[in-house]
Parts: structure tokens; C-alpha cells; sequence
């Protein structure tokens, strides 16, 4: 088979066609500037989450070097909600993203205050703009450009406590479903703006749909409207549906898959929740591309090269078969992964990731 | 030759290493407005206009490039009920702290910089200069770090047992007070300032050791510089101990430079240049203590010459500064001598 | 005192026991133990406290809080000390509020040995010389954190000048923004950077000499 572009490969592995390889995708952010400097200050880890320019540079130096096929944006959770006066903490350690710090809704009345917010000025929703045209400019059509954008639901726990947003689900849930409304639309202009930027898909975080957090008719009533409305209204980009929990919504997920044109695929850990990758691969392998594969908390961080090696060849013989497969960590890199783990993992990806 | 700047063209310049006409100099000229604009103590420290007369007399006398418009440090913690003690010819001073006990800290309210203590003196003094220089003259004014903070609103020992005896209530306050600081520094950006001369004064190995400062101020300073709605970069920090911790400081997220006392310090201009030179400029090489107020002029010409041939080798990355507020009596006259003195030898080649 | 005693004293200072420090004290007096015995456990607990100190292994707060305890401790035997190295009158001088290295300078003159008049803070230099004068002082010792109150050290001299003392009782001084050249510029007989160096100072200084101890960089 002739070699393929990341992009074809990635696009084939969407629509369950065959690659010539697995295409390797991993969720990097701050850590990539991490591994590419020898001491990071927080002067650098502040720079990076307000400097799209800077953020595409570390995404093209860090994939020349480790390898993969997709050029990934992440920096922190708040992009979106420093627009509506969230503000953020920096971490004690300079490599550790920036966190949620001082929340702007408390009070059940704050969600109808809530404006919707203009992506190309508000919060830091332009940074992820100049560092989506920048990798556009590098590389074209050749490698799929992504975007970490939470869910409208997500969205919600960051401009609230998420014991705050949990507790409206049962005693403030018009007030909820006000502020929904606003982030719904936000979080679609902000997904469409990254298209119209070169971005070809977005890890949509659907993180609070996994049922540890809440049950399948809370996400029924909160989540999935507010999801199905931004995947209607952004026509232009591809969805994977990105749940870190220990028992993501599958149902829920595949239905999305199978009622819409643009949600592809489900990120998890299948290393750390149910279902693992061949029970997925059995239930939900034909209307998903599965986007998992390897352990970030143990394998990647404090695995030897050959555990690596071991846990790819594992992963890529369970769902490689019939294609619709990505090979990925299930959620962010560890800033204490060695480099070498990540060059391991990506070389293992493609000598066991070569479809016959 | 590089074309000439004027100074906020050259501070600016220098914070980010570009190259620059001459070095720029600060006086570090705080409470010295009120005499400079020939003001009583209390009108100086407690009306925009005059806090404003009083800086742009000081910048006429003596042509320096930056301005730090400040009376004293009760601006912020008298908002809180720090008492004040107004003498002429002194800059206010501390007289009685509000925080008595240390469950005191958890009482304090996040204040409103446009309308609690005197916070608003400088923002509007800052209106006014910024109306009246343009985009010619850097603007920053003194802000203290949290942790300092806490220092201007309970006795400083009593802070430092707090650190050891009662550190969970101490960070209740110093959380409010971070919270306060960020809206503080929004209004002054707002007001028209270039930067802050932020000041993590406790930052230094005499007065706490880096794991407690670490625990009680970094994380705060972090917060608060990371948290302003303006992410220049122009921002320099000051730490006036005789052991700064600069390693740590020059980590710091949106902070262009360091102002600490060289002469006086474990530190000198030469290796901070040496270890830290690529990473902030350095605003130093003036003491304020000796030099300033009993040398001669040519001990003033020498010292600014000195601080010249430690740092600026690089045509950048140096500002010409006292080590911390100079005395409210130092002669106009030997300021103007260190802007003569940069003229002379911080010319770029 | 027996072993165990001596070991609870230096601990409680040394690691800072605020708690417990007027107990120990408390129960030292009433086991008959005397006030130059825990005196020179005090010594003993201070030193390596300042050593700590001065190496940096800790700062202020712990400083403060060894000095705490052991101020505790000793309470129940004096409210002041009546040490027989000399007499020191100690104060910081008018407008000026700081008092924390003037309080460890009284601290660690007092464990050794020396007794001290502690005048306060924001004091009128006048009660300088008076104070000195009323309790036969050997030393004055005067501090400031401000380079706005700095002259008013300069001051104190012509007050000593006017008085007489000039001479007879040596004039030190201490503070931040303090250097030995400005001391010697203006005429003190002594300086010290910490209130470690100050008790060495003084030292010198009781003895009729001259004694100028900047910090562990020189920053004269």
C-alpha cells in the first residue's frame, strides 16, 4: 500500500477504511514545552497558554521530534471562561497547566448573566485561532489539526464549581439550563471559528458524560441537547468525543455517532475504565473509531521501553481489525513522561500498526 | 548609532532586549513627589492631581525615564483599617495594624479598588500623568505582593509566627488579599500605566527561607501576575533584601525585569547578568543609602559608569536604578547626575 | 539541672515549642533551677539557632519564634535581665515603627549576658541619651529600617556630643538600609548586619573598641 498522509490516514481510520498504518494521536499541551526546554519558569507556562504562535511552534517542533499524525491544541481549561471572569491558578510546579482558580457563577442567578462570548476577542478562544492558522500555514492538508474544546456541560464546570453545576442538575436546573443555552452557543461560534482556521476536528471533551459523575438521564437532560445542537451547528469539523471518566457513556456516544455526519469516534481510558478496548471493539467498534490504546498514568510514565511495546502490540491486535481505530493515550500527557516513552510508543504504534 | 528613543520607547526596549539609544534611568522617586511638587504630606498621599503634580515636577527636576507614582504603603492596607501616621517632610507611616489575632485574616473582605483605602490616588494620578506625558514616559507604580501585604496590615514578626503557628488562617487572607491586588492592578493598567513595580519585598533569605516563601508568596505572586488582564511583560519586580531570591523571581510569568539593591546584596549586577541576563533586565546599580545621599558627584558618575560595565555589555537589558525608594532628601541635582552619567557611558555602540 | 531538663529547654528553643516554653520555665523555677543555669542552656540553644540562621538552614519566622520561647521560659525568673556584661539602652528611632531586628538584638544581648533597656520603637532621640544617662549605660544602640529616618542616627550623636557623652558611651547602629560606611560617615562607634554579629559587637564595643560587622557579603 502506498505511504499515506497523516491526514488520509486519519481520515480513513474516521470512516473505517484502511489506513496503511494506525494513525497515532497523543493529547500533549504544556508538557510538549516542557520535554523541549531543560528548565521551564512559569513565566513559560503562562506565555504558552496566551500565545497561539508560540503553541503551534511547540506543536510542529514537538511532532518533528516524537512523531504522530495529528497537530494537536491544548493548554488549559480556561480558553473559554477567563471570557466570563473566570480566573486561573498557577501551579506550584511550572509544568503543570494552569487550573481553574476563581469560578464567575455561584449563585443559581449567575447562569442568566452570563453573555455569549465572541471567540475571536474573548478569553484566550483567540489564542487557539493564531495557533490553528499557523499549523494550517505548515502543513497544509498534510496532518489533521485538532482542538481540545469542552462540552457545553463541561464547559458549565469550569465557569462553576462542578459541585455547584451538579447540585442546579437537581434543585436549579432552568437556571442551569439558562447558562447552558449561552455556553451552547459559544462553544459552537468558538468550534466554528477553529474550523474556519484550518481545524479538522475537535477532541469535543464530553467529560462529565461517564456515569461515576452522572447518571444516563442527567446527561439525557443536560448533556446530550446541548451536545447535538454544536454538532449540528459546526458542519464543518469532525467530533471525537473525549470522556477521561471510569465508565463513560458509550450508549450515548455511539448514538451520536450514529444520528449525526460529523461525530466520529470516542478518546477514553481503556486502560483504567469499563469497557476496555475489546469489549468496545465488540459493542461499539462499527460505529465508532475507537481513540485508545495505551496507559498515561503507569505505562508512559514508569514503563520500560518494552512494556510500551508490549501494551501497543496488545492494543493494536484487539482493534485494529475492520479499521476505525486511532492508537492514543487516554487523556493528557504527564509532564513526568520521558521523552523516550513517547518516541517509543509512536515507533511501536507503526511497526505493530501496519495494516496488511 | 541607534536613532533616539524617547523614554518609554527605551524602557520598554531595554525590558525586552532590544536594542536601545542609551540606558534608560529610574529614581525610584516615590514619596520624593511631595517635595518636588513642594506638597504637604497628607494632599500628596491622598489626591490623584497632587500625587500627579508632585511625579511630573520630580520627572521635570530631574529627566529620568520612569515614574513611580506612590506616597506610601498604607495605599492598599489602610482599606483594610491599617492606621496611618501623617508627618511633614515624612511619607505616612504604619501605626496600627488592624489584624490583632490571627483569626483576624479570615474577617478581611476583598476590596474595591476604586473606593476603599487610598488605591485610588495612584490610579488617578496615573490618569492625569499619562494625560499629560502621552506615550513618552514609563508609568509604574508600586504594588505590593500579597505577601507583603500582609506586613502593612499585622506586624511583621507577628506575620512570620503566623507562617509557622497559623498558616492556614494566614492564607485565607492572603488569598483576599490576591483577589484584591488583581482588580488593583487591572484599574492601574486601565488608569494608563506602562507596568508595575510589583514588589515581593519578603522574597529574600533574611527574612524567610525559599520553601516558605514558596508556600506563602510565590504561589500568590503567580496569581496575581498571571491573573492581570494585561500580559505585556512590562512588569518589574522589587525585592529590596539583602538575599533575593532570584532564581525563583525570574521564573515568574508576565515579568519583564528585577529591581533589587546590588550594592547592598549578596548580588551583584555583574553575575545576575551572568546567571539571569537573558532572562529579565536588570534594574539596578545605584545605592540608595550611601552614594545617593552622602556621595559626591563623581562617586555618582562612577557608580552609574560601574553598573554599566557589569551590565550592559550587551547594548540591553539594564536599567539604572537605586535599590529601593530613595530618601524623600535626596538632592534632585544627583538624580540628574545618574541621567547625565547614562548619557555619558550607556550610549549604544 | 540533669540531663533531661537541659535537653527539654534546648529543644523547646531550638524547635521552636511556643507552647510549652512558659511551662518549662515554670517548672525549672520551682525545681530550684537557676536563672544562669537556663541562661547558659539558652546559650547553648541560641547559638546553633543562629548558626542555623546564618547559614540560611532557616530565616526570620524561626529566628522569631526561638526567641519567642525563650523570652517564655525566662519570664518566670525576671522581667528584665540583670546580665553583668554591660548596660545597653536599645531602641528604634522616632517615626520609624520596625522593631523585629531590634527585638532580636535585645533578645540575643540578653542570653548573653548583657542587661538591656528597650526603649520601643518610634522613640524621641532625646530618651536616648537620657535613658543612657539615668542607667549608666555602656552602649547606646539605635536601628532603623528607613532610609527617610536614617539622619536621625546622626542626630543622636550631637545629642550624645551636647550631653557629654561623647566617648564615654559608644553609640551603634543597626538596620536594613545600614551599611559600615555609612556608620563610620557619620560617627558611630559600631555596627552589626544581624543581631547575631551585634552581641559581638557589642563585645567589642564594651571594651572601648570600635566595631564595624557587615553582613556574611560585604556591603560596605
Amino acid at each position: 500500500m502506498k505511504e499515506m498522509t497523516s491526514m488520509q490516514r486519519f481520515e480513513a481510520a474516521l470512516k473505517h477504511e484502511t489506513p496503511d498504518y494506525v494513525p497515532v494521536s497523543y493529547f500533549s499541551g504544556i508538557y510538549m514545552l516542557h520535554w523541549m526546554k531543560d528548565q521551564l519558569t512559569w513565566k513559560d507556562t503562562v506565555e504558552y497558554g496566551r500565545n497561539g504562535i508560540r503553541m503551534a511552534n511547540t506543536t510542529i517542533k514537538f511532532l518533528d521530534d516524537v512523531g504522530g499524525d495529528t497537530a494537536y491544541i491544548l493548554s488549559d481549561v480556561g480558553e473559554i471562561v477567563q471570557g466570563w471572569g473566570v480566573r486561573m491558578k498557577i501551579a506550584d510546579e511550572p509544568d503543570i497547566h494552569m487550573a481553574l482558580g476563581k469560578f464567575a457563577v455561584n449563585e443559581p442567578g449567575d447562569w442568566e448573566k452570563l453573555d455569549v462570548l465572541d471567540p475571536l476577542i474573548d478569553g484566550r478562544m483567540p489564542t487557539y485561532l493564531d495557533a490553528c492558522e499557523v499549523l494550517r500555514d505548515k502543513y497544509h492538508d498534510k496532518v489533521p489539526i485538532g482542538v481540545d474544546v469542552p462540552s457545553a456541560l463541561t464547559t458549565c464546570t469550569h465557569v462553576a464549581p462542578m459541585e455547584t453545576v451538579l447540585i442546579h442538575m437537581l434543585t436549579e436546573p432552568d437556571a442551569l439550563k439558562k447558562g447552558l443555552k449561552t455556553v451552547t452557543k459559544t462553544v459552537g461560534d468558538f468550534l466554528n471559528a477553529c474550523a474556519n482556521e484550518g481545524a479538522y476536528y475537535a477532541a469535543y471533551l464530553t467529560t462529565r458524560a461517564s456515569k461515576e459523575i452522572t447518571t444516563l438521564e442527567q446527561y439525557q437532560e443536560f448533556g446530550v441537547p446541548t451536545d447535538k445542537e454544536i454538532f449540528k451547528n459546526t458542519p464543518g469539523l469532525m467530533h471525537i468525543c473525549h470522556v477521561c471518566g471510569v465508565e463513560p457513556m458509550f450508549e450515548i456516544i455511539s448514538d451520536y455517532a450514529r444520528t449525526t455526519k460529523n461525530v466520529k469516534g470516542i478518546s477514553w481510558w481503556d486502560r483504567g475504565a469499563k469497557p476496555n478496548l475489546t469489549e468496545a471493539k465488540q459493542k461499539w467498534g462499527k460505529d465508532l473509531c475507537l481513540m485508545a490504546g495505551i496507559d498515561h498514568t503507569n505505562t508512559l510514565t514508569t514503563g520500560t521501553i518494552q512494556d510500551i511495546e508490549k501494551e501497543v502490540e496488545e492494543s493494536c491486535k484487539i482493534a485494529m481489525p475492520g479499521s476505525g481505530f486511532i492508537f492514543a493515550p487516554g487523556c493528557d500527557i504527564s509532564p513526568k513522561t520521558p521523552k523516550e516513552n513517547m518516541r517509543a510508543m509512536v515507533k511501536a504504534a507503526r511497526k505493530h500498526g501496519k495494516y496488511r | 548609532m541607534t536613532k533616539k528613543m524617547n523614554s518609554l520607547e527605551r524602557v520598554h526596549a531595554a525590558i525586552k532586549h532590544q536594542p536601545v539609544d542609551r540606558v534608560p534611568v529610574s529614581g525610584m522617586g516615590w514619596f520624593i513627589g511631595s517635595r518636588a511638587g513642594g506638597l504637604g504630606t497628607k494632599e500628596y498621599a491622598s489626591e490623584g492631581a497632587k500625587m500627579a503634580k508632585g511625579q511630573l515636577a520630580f520627572l521635570h527636576k530631574t529627566g529620568i525615564d520612569l515614574l513611580h507614582p506612590m506616597s506610601d504603603v498604607g495605599q492598599m492596607a489602610s482599606g483594610w483599617g491599617t492606621v496611618m501616621r501623617f508627618t511633614e517632610g515624612l511619607a505616612p507611616m504604619l501605626d496600627d495594624f488592624p489584624i490583632k489575632e490571627p483569626g483576624d485574616w479570615e474577617k478581611m473582605s476583598v476590596l474595591d479598588p476604586k473606593k476603599d483605602g487610598r488605591m485610588h490616588v495612584p490610579i488617578k494620578a496615573i490618569a492625569a500623568m499619562r494625560k499629560e506625558v502621552g506615550q513618552t514616559v514609563s508609568l509604574m507604580p508600586y504594588v505590593p505582593s500579597p505577601l507583603t501585604s500582609t506586613t502593612h496590615i499585622r506586624a511583621m514578626e507577628n506575620v512570620l509566627m503566623d507562617i509557622l503557628l497559623e498558616p492556614e488562617l494566614l492564607k485565607k487572607g492572603l488569598e483576599t488579599i490576591a483577589e484584591t491586588t488583581i482588580d488593583y492592578g487591572n484599574q492601574i493598567f486601565d488608569a494608563g500605566a506602562d507596568g508595575l513595580l510589583y514588589a515581593p519585598t519578603r522574597a529574600s533569605a533574611e527574612i524567610v527561607t525559599l520553601d516558605q516563601y514558596m508556600e506563602f508568596g510565590a504561589s500568590y505572586d503567580r496569581d496575581v501576575l498571571g491573573g492581570l488582564d494585561n500580559q505585556d511583560g512590562y512588569n518589574v519586580l522589587h525585592v529590596c533584601g539583602v538575599e533575593p531570591f532570584f532564581e525563583l523571581l525570574s521564573s515568574y510569568p508576565n515579568t519583564g525585569g528585577i529591581n533589587w539593591w546590588d550594592r547592598g546584596s549578596n548580588l551583584s549586577i555583574a553575575e545576575a547578568k551572568k546567571n539571569w541576563g537573558k532572562k529579565v533586565c536588570l534594574v539596578a546599580g545605584m545605592n540608595q543609602t550611601t552614594t545617593l545621599m552622602i556621595g559626591s558627584m563623581d562617586d555618582i558618575s562612577n557608580e552609574v559608569k560601574d553598573a554599566i560595565e557589569q551590565g550592559f555589555g550587551d547594548g540591553t537589558g539594564l536599567i539604572i536604578a537605586p535599590g529601593c525608594e530613595i530618601s524623600p532628601n535626596t538632592d534632585f541635582e544627583k538624580i540628574k547626575r545618574m541621567v547625565w552619567a547614562a548619557e555619558q557611558y550607556g550610549r549604544r555602540k | 539541672m540533669d540531663k533531661s531538663q537541659y535537653q527539654r529547654i534546648y529543644d523547646c528553643v531550638v524547635n521552636g515549642k511556643a507552647a510549652e516554653a512558659q511551662k518549662i520555665g515554670e517548672e525549672m523555677k520551682k525545681a530550684g533551677i537557676k536563672s544562669t543555669e537556663i541562661g547558659s542552656v539558652l546559650i547553648d540553644a541560641m547559638n546553633l539557632v543562629g548558626h542555623r540562621y546564618r547559614e540560611r538552614e532557616i530565616a526570620l519566622p524561626q529566628l522569631i519564634l526561638a526567641t519567642h520561647c525563650f523570652k517564655k521560659i525566662l519570664a518566670p525568673y525576671t522581667a528584665e535581665s540583670r546580665g553583668s556584661e554591660g548596660i545597653v539602652v536599645v531602641g528604634t528611632v522616632k517615626n520609624d515603627i520596625h522593631d523585629i531586628g531590634k527585638n532580636l538584638v535585645v533578645s540575643m544581648l540578653q542570653v548573653y549576658n548583657y542587661t538591656v533597656h528597650d526603649l520601643g520603637k518610634d522613640v524621641p532621640l532625646e530618651k536616648f541619651v537620657s535613658e543612657a544617662k539615668r542607667v549608666n549605660a555602656g552602649i547606646i544602640g539605635a536601628g532603623t529600617l528607613l532610609t527617610a529616618t536614617m539622619p536621625e542616627l546622626s542626630e543622636i550623636i550631637n545629642l550624645m556630643k551636647e550631653a557629654g557623652m561623647a566617648g564615654k558611651v559608644k553609640f551603634a547602629v543597626g538596620g536594613a538600609p545600614l551599611t559600615t560606611t555609612y556608620a563610620k560617615h557619620i560617627g558611630a562607634d559600631g555596627y552589626a548586619a544581624d543581631a547575631i554579629l551585634a552581641v559581638e559587637m557589642a563585645g567589642h564595643l564594651i571594651k572601648g573598641e570600635q566595631s564595624y560587622l557587615a553582613a556574611r557579603q560585604d556591603k560596605a
